[in-house]
């Protein structure tokens, strides 16, 4: 038997895949082409004994297993994030940690500053002091010599 | 996507166990027959199930509900089974085209020539290279359409077109002799 051309739309036919306007061309072909019907008629064979094959069913067992393993994975993925969680937390705590220590190391330099400044300015009083004195003892030696000369 | 499998869906991406019992109720007969189809034996076909409903619910947050669950699961245990069969492949020790030969000669009754035609059915199935099973598996067992095919295997339609043709052409060679009796029958 001569093979046709358009053979391959044949699957298309017989799919329910062509349009509706090509469709009833087709079957106008059909009609008049036996190596087209030929071949029509031996994919809706083949369906037939495909289609006669048995469906396995699940079985209530096997939908307990699969029921089961659906459980297992919400499972993990709970643990899942729980764990990045505690991780999140964790990071959280140390990155607290090093905060507060870094706050403290700074509020012990800055109280450590008002000492420098308190011995600065201690340092001024006592310059101050100094000079008190110093200004007295030339007082002094400038009384005494005044004293001297009128003596 | 199917009013109930919408519903699911948004309930499972939220945690409700419940619903994803739901999913797998309504899924597990379509995807057990299509798995038993694509690798040939009943315990393989549960792995697949089973590692498909574990892939889809740990990724159930990545669908964007573009296509069906159906096809979106069709998708994943296309792969899984994909995979195992690459697996099993390297180390399979006996081929299951040798079914047909053992086969011979056992054609006592009835029921007898009704088994071995659907062995050489699945025979015929399982010597065909997995792109053109899946598919012919979609198309003759799920009904489902080009489109939705092409959807499911992330392929153009156009090749699903040609797959299925070719697909088809290789069951009738492997089927030969059963389309000569027929048509030897039909002109008797």
């Amino acid at each position: 038997m001569k093979p046709c051309d358009r053979m391959p739309e044949v699957s298309l036919y017989h799919d329910d895949e062509m349009p509706g306007d090509g469709r009833a061309a087709f079957e106008a072909h059909l009609a008049s082409c036996p190596a087209c019907a030929r071949e029509l008629e031996a994919l809706r064979a083949l369906s037939r004994r495909l289609g006669a094959l048995e469906r396995p069913q699940v079985s209530p067992a096997l939908l307990e297993r699969f029921h089961r393993a659906t459980g297992a994975v919400r499972e993990g993925v709970v643990l899942r994030t729980a764990e990045w969680l505690a991780a999140a937390a964790a990071a959280i705590l140390v990155a607290a940690c090093a905060w507060l220590w870094q706050t403290d190391a700074r509020a012990a330099a800055q109280t450590a500053i008002p000492d420098a400044w308190e011995l600065t300015a201690m340092g001024i009083r006592q310059d101050a002091a100094v000079s008190e004195s110093h200004q007295l003892a030339q007082w002094m030696v400038a009384g005494l010599t005044v004293e001297d000369s009128n003596d | 996507m199917a009013g109930v499998d919408a519903g699911l869906v948004h309930r499972a991406k939220e945690g409700d166990e419940t619903a994803c019992r739901r999913i797998v109720d309504r899924h597990a007969n379509m995807l057990y027959g299509l798995a038993y189809s694509l690798v040939g034996n009943a315990a393989d076909a549960a792995d697949v199930v089973q590692e498909t409903f574990s892939g889809a619910f740990q990724r159930i947050r990545d669908f964007e509900e573009r296509s069906s669950l159906k096809t979106w699961l069709t998708r994943i245990l296309v792969r899984q089974a994909a995979r195992r069969h690459r697996a099993r492949r390297k180390h399979r020790a006996v081929s299951l085209s040798r079914i047909p030969e053992q086969s011979e000669g056992t054609t006592a009754s009835a029921a007898d020539a009704n088994l071995d035609a659907r062995m050489d059915v699945l025979a015929a199935l399982e010597e065909l290279s997995p792109v053109h099973r899946e598919v012919l598996v979609l198309r003759e067992f799920e009904g489902m359409s080009y489109e939705e095919i092409a959807s499911a295997l992330d392929v153009p339609r156009g090749t699903v077109e040609s797959r299925l043709f070719r697909a088809r052409r290789e069951m009738r060679t492997h089927l030969c002799d059963y389309e000569t009796n027929a048509s030897e029958t039909e002109r008797g």
